[in-house]
């Protein structure tokens, strides 16, 4: 049975619309760092992660979260994904600006992935994120840290000139 | 069992992708696979989550079966199917091509009907049959825009 947490355009919608105009300006505004092929790379990696962790973990049989108004899967959602390249990208673009370490990776890593626990809080309080069956904000952490660490694999093939 | 069975199609389909002769870059392969991945997963959703016409396996065995088909087994048989598609190959030879990727895909959603893996409550064959062959159609366009990239320099910036 679908659930429905609201019907009207709010919070949740103007939070997610701010996030993806912002995100697609500071990219545009940043893009002259990386080719077209890295950047598009770069910011379609955190896209995909956003739909299939989502689209594996918000559904049945697990089903620990809705996004946005309802537990169905809504044309608002996508943008919530989409909004989440813009993150991966900066994630490389940072990495690469500051010319950080193999020894400082992990470090980077976790701040990274507390940045995202923490804007997710502010989605969750904006009503993008419903939680429920027992799941809890910070069981999002190692699933970042898991995500993060393949975007740092692929930036360094890219490098390497492997690609 | 049926978990083994769809961890080695799975299996044979990335040795296969490993083997056959390519069309498109290793990056732009990468690019390909994560778009045609978001396609497929809301291709996959859609039907099932909001308009309730198909039904997945809640058991664990069917579910993760599910996932594999879903995220690894369909992106994978486009993305050889597209490598060879875009090879310079004759007019009847792409098109034969393009009817075999539909044969295959159809045959393994016809084996997780077979094994429970989803259940079709208002949904038929013929409507899996438009939906894969809009799939296939939409991969063919999403891959020659990928492949339009190829036309800047290959260290272009936007």
């Amino acid at each position: 049975m679908t659930i429905i947490y609201d019907r009207s355009f709010n919070l949740n919608e103007i939070f997610i619309i701010v996030q993806l105009l912002l995100g697609f300006t500071l990219v545009w505004k940043f893009r002259k760092r990386f080719t077209i092929k890295e950047l598009l790379v770069y910011f379609l990696y955190n896209i995909y992660m956003g739909i299939l962790i989502d689209h594996s973990i918000s559904i049945p049989p697990c089903d620990f979260y809705d996004v946005n108004d309802s537990s169905a899967y809504e044309f608002m959602d996508f943008l919530t994904y989409c909004s989440f390249g813009a993150y991966g990208y900066f994630f490389i673009y940072f990495y690469d600006y500051f010319k950080i370490k193999i020894s400082f990776t992990p470090v980077y890593i976790i701040i990274w992935a507390t940045i995202s626990v923490s804007v997710e809080f502010i989605a969750q309080k904006f009503g993008v994120f419903h939680y429920k069956n027992g799941y809890q904000i910070f069981y999002s952490f190692p699933i970042y840290l898991l995500v993060l660490l393949p975007n740092i694999l692929i930036y360094k093939s890219f490098k390497s000139k492997k690609l | 069992m049926v978990l083994s069975l769809f961890v080695l199609i799975s299996w044979i389909t990335i040795s296969a992708f490993f083997l056959i002769p390519k069309s498109l870059l290793k990056v732009e392969n990468i690019i390909a696979f994560f778009c045609l991945s978001m396609l497929v997963i809301n291709l996959y959703t859609i039907p099932d989550l909001d308009f309730k016409l198909i039904q997945h396996s809640f058991k664990l065995e069917l579910f993760i079966c599910y996932l594999i088909q879903r995220n690894i087994i369909v992106p994978v048989i486009l993305i050889i199917s597209m490598n060879l598609i875009f090879l310079k190959l004759s007019i009847m030879k792409k098109i034969i091509i393009a009817i075999a990727t539909l044969k295959i895909l159809c045959s393994i959603e016809l084996l997780s009907i077979w094994t429970g893996i989803k259940t079709y409550t208002g949904w038929n064959g013929y409507l899996t049959i438009i939906a894969l062959t809009t799939l296939i159609i939409l991969s063919i366009i999403i891959s020659k825009c990928i492949i339009k990239i190829r036309s800047f320099t290959s260290d272009y910036h936007l």
